[in-house]
């Protein structure tokens, strides 16, 4: 049946509808396609070879990224920047069961043989100090800082980068290397004392590996955990414990470019467990 | 059909929003960067177990007790924490069977070269004397084993026969240590031990050690008892009791043996509950039919008070460790469904919001969770938030009801049921899932609940 | 395709099929004791070597095997037209023997909780209780317990056992 007027104009109008609205959403696209953040251009060295990746000069070292911290917005010179606060002591744990050999000199276990107070439950019942000498510090944090190591973290600095033979590759790059090469030494000794719980894939560990040019680890500091909720609390200081250990077992590491130190010499990393 | 105004306008208004909309592209956000100040991922793993190495306890100078010999004891005990560490599911415990003795010396100076060639991780080595009272004194010490490093020692003194607590205590320093969990293993279970055809159980009262042993009955199995719990100071076992014919509960003192009535009312009586602090009893009375939650004070002699007054079925009750809260079961709805109030009745709402029933729910003693049974088709295990929210099933089989906690709130104790026999038994379950194990009892048993762990 | 009139007729149709099978009536006549009773007996006395009138053992005799219990669906305890007839049988030996006192006990099948197949036992062995009572039962003559899910009559684990497991048995008490 042929169409009336009435509809011819109905027609008329939703197709033209149609092609205004395309043509505005084409517009719109254009006035929002600035948005889009591009990576900054910049200059590049051709030197026999083609580098087909950005070399610009990134931020050599990152800020482990404390969020809280007023940190330093990442600096994007090459500038020294000594990102390990050497003396910054780790995060005080929460109250543990760690045996804190500080307190209590009376070697004597409990005298009653009725019920002890359930306060001392978790904790280990500390003891004066044994005669034998010990190869370790006695309370972790000690250990933690490697104090029988006795040498300062280097602080970082840019190395004369080989800009002038081979174009550097960026530090975004060198990081995700240096990870994979990392990551399977670590979670090897990880997987050794980590601790299951409910939601234990939602923690994540931070930690800034300390390194000397031959991969040799001078410091180990926790920075943060979050995804800490009811669920796996009891988990989160154990497990902090697990990857300082961990990482300290799985030193000196292998497969790491003497070259780019100044890049992996503070190493930022997370630690999540899966499943 | 007519072409109308109403009908243009409306569209040339569509038009116009959708011309807008790009124009306030100040709303919209761009899409996401790259992370690039994020520390780069490392994943892990934590499924594998942990190798602990568990000698026999050194006894410097073995001598006999009402108990054993100790030089005995010493091995016993590092069998009862080697069991118990196995029975968590979350350690490989080797020994004291098949590895080596030690001596008194390398309890204090452990040969770590030793059992790093063993691969072990971690360490326990301990002794245990008599003193000249009699009583044992036990020290258990936790060694790391690549770190050359002490993690926790304790140390007791016990009667003879109350070895198996030290070995509980040793344990659960050593679990705490390096779990991060509270302890657990030295508390004791109440539940019912059941024999005979499934027509005609015979059902009576009983208590063991959480791994089983020290097991005792309390009734005969004259009257059917049901659904026991211990008062948090293991003074006394709440159960029911059909001994007058009807359902009643009782408060039964376990030094003395002697029991009575929580409520000398004619009606019904079920369900037994105590509040964290043992001051409060919890419990389901029916009048004319209609069950309501009511709770009256555990010294005796006060009033008590009704908590629910739905037309429906209201049933059972826990509360929240800090006392403020209960969960309960009510078919208010139309269906068996979890619920939480005030501890003085208010604000009752639902939580449980899958399809299906919930019944019997538990306030975790970490107070994070809520365990339930979950009923459709089958009988399962499950916990939720106590919001309602994060759903988990942990078992998946024809009928396993009734969860209760460990006092850690990590592990699960249930009863399952078999299809067509009828008989039932006592299981656990680590919160993960894993470690489905049934525990060891005499006979059958169901309705199992869980005291706190002993001062 | 309906026309209006067969959509009501068939609305109202459910209506009153869902509304039958909830709650209670009241029934005004009592059907006469013939029709009710298969195997019955007389009501003249006693037919048995030692049965005493007014016993548990007469009780059953005259209810039949199956007339002193009741059945439920899953979690219900309504009583249906079937279970009135069961009870007004019951009512009738009660008001020939105004002396005997009864104990209703409520049941429920092994698919259920503990505690709340005490509570539906309960409702159930109350449900029952009532509807004797609105026979003309004086409800002092009646006690009622609740046995949940512990005195399971069928023992298999289908439907059919648990069917027959949902019951309120009427027991004289002796």
């Amino acid at each position: 049946m042929p169409m009336d007027r009435a509809e011819k104009i109905g027609l008329g109008t939703a197709l033209g509808g149609h092609a205004l609205l395309l043509g505005l959403f084409a517009l719109g696209a254009f006035f929002t396609a600035d948005r889009i953040t591009k990576p900054q251009p910049v200059s590049v060295t051709l030197e026999g070879e083609v580098a087909d990746i950005s070399t610009a000069p990134d931020a050599v070292q990152e800020e482990p990224a404390p969020a809280e911290s007023a940190a330093e917005p990442a600096p994007a010179e090459p500038e020294p920047t000594p990102v390990m606060k050497v003396e910054q002591p780790t995060p005080k744990p929460a109250p543990t069961p760690l045996p804190k050999v500080v307190e209590r000199p009376t070697p004597k276990p409990q005298p009653k043989p009725t019920p002890k107070p359930a306060a001392k439950q978790a904790a280990a019942q500390p003891k004066p100090k044994q005669t034998s000498p010990r190869p370790f510090s006695k309370s972790f944090e000690d250990a933690v800082r490697g104090s029988g190591s006795g040498s300062n973290p280097k602080p970082t600095q840019g190395t004369s980068p080989k800009t002038g033979t081979v174009a550097r590759k960026a530090g975004t790059e060198v990081r995700r290397e240096v990870n994979l090469a990392l990551g399977p030494q670590i979670r090897d000794k990880i997987e050794r004392c980590a601790p299951s719980g409910v939601d234990i894939g939602a923690i994540q560990t931070f930690v800034t590996l300390s390194l000397d040019s031959g991969g040799r680890l001078l410091d180990v500091r926790v920075d943060k955990q979050t995804g800490i909720n009811d669920n796996n609390k009891p988990q989160a200081e154990p497990l902090k414990r697990c990857i300082v250990q961990a990482v300290r077992a799985a030193s000196p590491f292998r497969g790491l470019d003497p070259a780019y130190h100044d890049v992996w010499g503070s190493h930022a990393m997370r630690l999540r467990a899966t499943g | 059909m007519r072409l109308d105004r109403s009908v243009t306008g409306f569209f040339l208004a569509l038009l116009g929003i959708f011309a807008l909309a790009p124009l306030a592209k100040a709303q919209v956000a761009p899409p996401p960067v790259p992370a690039d100040d994020e520390p780069e991922l490392v994943e892990f793993d934590t499924a594998k177990i942990r190798r602990i190495a568990v000698p026999a306890l050194v006894a410097p100078s073995p001598a006999d007790t009402p108990a054993g010999n100790s030089a005995n004891l010493g091995r016993q005990i590092a069998e009862v924490i080697s069991a118990n560490l196995r029975n968590s599911g979350l350690f490989e415990p080797l020994g004291p069977a098949g590895i080596r003795p030690i001596t008194l010396a390398e309890v204090t100076a452990p040969q770590y070269d030793y059992w790093k060639g063993r691969n072990v991780e971690q360490l326990i080595e301990g002794f245990v004397r008599v003193g000249g009272d009699g009583n044992l004194t036990v020290g258990c010490y936790l060694y790391d084993v690549n770190f050359g490093q002490e993690q926790a020692r304790l140390g007791f003194v016990v009667a003879p026969r109350d070895w198996r607590r030290a070995a509980h205590k040793c344990s659960d320093a050593i679990y705490s240590k390096l779990t991060g969990e509270l302890p657990f293993f030295d508390s004791r279970i109440a539940y019912i031990a059941e024999t005979g055809p499934k027509g005609k159980r015979v059902k009576r009262l009983a208590i063991m050690d959480s791994d089983g042993a020290n097991h005792r009955f309390i009734t005969n199995g004259q009257s059917t008892a049901l659904t026991p719990r211990f008062s948090p100071n293991y003074k006394s076992i709440l159960y029911l009791s059909y001994q007058d014919g009807n359902p009643r509960i009782y408060v039964y003192d376990i030094d003395s043996g002697r029991q009575r009535l929580i409520t000398a009312s004619k009606n019904p009586t079920f369900a037994p509950r105590w509040s964290p602090d043992g001051q409060t009893i919890l419990y389901s009375m029916a009048v004319a039919g209609n069950t309501d939650i009511y709770k009256i004070s555990a010294a005796g002699g006060a009033s008590p008070v009704r908590l629910t007054n739905a037309p429906g079925i209201d049933v059972g009750g826990s509360f929240s460790p800090d006392g403020r809260q209960i969960v309960f079961e009510s078919d208010r709805g139309g269906s068996q469904q979890v619920y939480v109030m005030g501890a003085d009745g208010s604000g009752q709402r639902r939580i449980s919001m899958g399809g299906g029933r919930y019944a019997t729910p538990e306030w975790s003693p970490r107070g994070d969770l809520i365990a339930y049974t979950r009923i459709a088709g089958d009988f399962r295990v499950g916990v939720m938030r106590p919001d309602g929210s994060g759903e988990r099933l942990l078992t998946d089989s024809w009928q396993d009801e009734a969860p209760t906690w460990a006092p850690n709130g990590r592990v699960i104790q249930f009863f399952r049921t078999e299809r067509n026999s009828g008989k039932t038994s006592v299981w656990q379950v680590d919160l993960t899932g894993r470690n489905e194990r049934k525990l060891p009892t005499p006979v059958d048993g169901s309705d199992p609940a869980w005291g706190p762990v002993l001062p | 395709m309906m026309t209006n009139k067969a959509r009501t007729f068939a609305l109202l149709l459910l209506a009153s099929t869902a509304l039958a099978a909830c709650g209670k009536k009241e029934v005004e006549n009592l059907p006469p004791v013939a029709d009710n009773t298969p195997g019955s007996t007389t009501d003249t006395g006693p037919t048995g070597p030692g049965i005493v009138p007014g016993s548990q053992e007469d009780f059953i005799q005259s209810v039949g095997q199956m007339g002193d219990r009741i059945f439920f669906d899953t979690d219900r305890f309504n009583i249906d037209s079937a279970d009135q007839a069961t009870l007004q049988t019951q009512a009738q030996w009660l008001s020939r023997y105004p002396q005997a006192r009864v104990t209703v006990e409520g049941h429920a099948d092994e698919r259920g909780t503990r505690d709340y197949n005490l509570a539906l036992g309960e409702r159930r062995a109350n449900a029952a209780k009532n509807y004797l009572a609105s026979l003309g039962v004086d409800a002092a003559r009646i006690q009622t317990v609740s046995y949940g899910k512990e005195r399971p009559q069928a023992l298999g684990s289908n439907e059919e056992a648990w069917a027959q497991n949902r019951r309120a048995v009427t027991v004289v008490i002796r």
